[in-house]
């Protein structure tokens, strides 16, 4: 005999002694008692809100729709970085560097032996060396155009050797154990 | 027994964290932090390229570049440190210099902040937020050839200065201890003439009176005592001069830049720096 054939014995034999139970109508007070227990209270506003922001919810999607959606909030969050304060701060300050005033200020060192001078300062934020060129009297020259304001700066003789303007108006310690020139530009 | 484990497990695992940060320290993080300090793209790749090729790591340079960060944070001109690294790196000073350059740097653009908050205007540091930055420059400048926050506590006393007032007054004084005049002489000259007012040119004048001096081979002394002899000539002048000239509480009278306390019966700010 199989599994399948014992199985079907035993709820023969289940139906067979369910139908000789006697049925006994409910004790009074036994339906309203089911129902009280199974009715839905009514629930506060504050556990439907949190039933609705915390139950689990089936999301259905599609491959293209998913697509589309990530290009749009991409495609806001960069549009809303680019007109952040902080962008337009920079695009100002730049703006106003170009409009500012500017003074030609001629710089000039007198190193004949040299073969290659080059002038960094404050005003290239210490970053690009300024080329000078010998003038027929054997000088290095250059000449930039800058703001008012004061303006720290050096040479560099041969690309090694740091050399402070000989001439310069003023100096400052520049804060490694050497010291920078040091040029006012006035205001026009 | 058993806590004396729990402890060096913790430090074993604090050891470790700091490890793994350190070699996690990229360059790409170190542009991040740049950017973070409203460092300009072009420049936070050139300070980066600068600092590969004079051979600085990662983890270096990012420390240097929290500190900007929190210069930043500080609402301090977070670009002069910047500008102060690039020089380090261009220069090829050792990473411990720079470090501590650029720790000083830090250090004294929150004192020159306070400074400059004491002595100015708030409305005049809101509306030349680029003058307040040179200020703060050349104050820096003057903290750097050696006049200690003392002896600026010293000079600008309780006044109340415009803030080209207060650049010329320490423009001036740097440029005298610059030129080896002795520092009380400077202290208590510069203070007078903050006190009393005088003028950017007035001061630059003097200024290079001195530095003549000095080239010609006088001692910086005696010179330093024609300054203030000259320098309270030119003040007599225009208290003189004011007295005869319309006043107004908020501007200074017959080009001279002399702040609110200046003006006949101002005196000092009461119960200020």
């Amino acid at each position: 005999m199989t599994n399948r054939q014992k199985q079907d014995i035993d709820e023969q034999r289940l139906d067979a002694w369910l139908g000789s139970m006697p049925v006994l109508p409910p004790s009074p007070g036994f339906v309203d008692g089911v129902m009280r227990a199974v009715r839905n209270p009514k629930r506060s506003w504050h556990q439907r809100a949190w039933d609705f922001c915390f139950a689990p919810r089936v999301v259905r999607f599609n491959f293209a729709g998913a697509t589309m959606a990530a290009v749009v909030a991409f495609a806001s969050a960069w549009m809303l970085w680019n007109a952040s304060p902080q962008s337009a701060q920079l695009a100002g300050r730049g703006a106003a560097t170009v409009t500012q005033a500017t003074v030609k200020v001629r710089f000039t060192l007198d190193q004949q032996d040299a073969r290659r001078v080059a002038l960094v300062g404050d005003f290239t934020q210490w970053q690009t060396q300024i080329p000078l060129k010998r003038a027929p009297d054997g000088a290095w020259i250059a000449e930039i155009a800058l703001p008012a304001g004061d303006y720290e700066y050096m040479f560099v003789v041969d690309q090694t050797q740091w050399v402070s303007d000989p001439r310069a108006q003023r100096y400052r310690a520049d804060g490694f154990g050497n010291r920078n020139a040091v040029v006012t530009v006035p205001s026009v | 027994m058993r806590n004396f484990k729990q402890v060096l497990f913790g430090i074993g695992c604090y050891a470790v964290l700091n490890v793994a940060a350190y070699a996690a320290e990229s360059w790409p993080a170190v542009e991040a932090k740049l950017k973070k300090a409203d460092v300009p793209a072009a420049q936070s790749e050139r300070v980066i390229a600068q600092a590969k090729q004079v051979g600085a790591d990662a983890a270096t340079v990012g420390a240097w570049a929290d500190r900007i960060v929190s210069a930043r944070a500080q609402q301090l001109p977070a670009e002069l440190l910047t500008e102060r690294m690039m020089q380090g790196l261009v220069k090829g000073v050792p990473a411990g210099r720079i470090e501590r350059a650029l720790d000083d740097l830090q250090n004294n653009l929150a004192w020159c902040k306070q400074a400059l908050e004491a002595h100015v205007a708030k409305a005049e540091l809101r509306a030349r937020p680029q003058h307040a930055v040179q200020a703060m420059r050349q104050l820096e400048g003057g903290l750097r050839a050696g006049l200690s926050t003392t002896h600026w506590e010293q000079i600008l006393g309780k006044t109340v200065l415009t803030l080209d007032q207060l650049r010329a007054v320490a423009e001036t004084s740097t440029d005298l201890r610059t030129l080896g005049a002795p520092v009380e002489q400077v202290v208590v000259t510069m203070h007078e003439a903050a006190k009393g007012g005088a003028d950017a040119r007035e001061l630059d004048k003097l200024s290079r009176e001195f530095s003549g001096g000095v080239a010609k081979g006088g001692a910086a002394a005696e010179l330093m005592q024609e300054f203030r002899r000259d320098l309270q000539a030119e003040l007599r002048q225009n208290v003189r001069g004011s007295e005869f000239a319309p006043q107004r509480p908020d501007m200074p009278s017959g080009g001279d830049m002399r702040g609110p306390d200046m003006q006949p019966g101002g005196g000092d700010r009461p119960g200020g720096y």
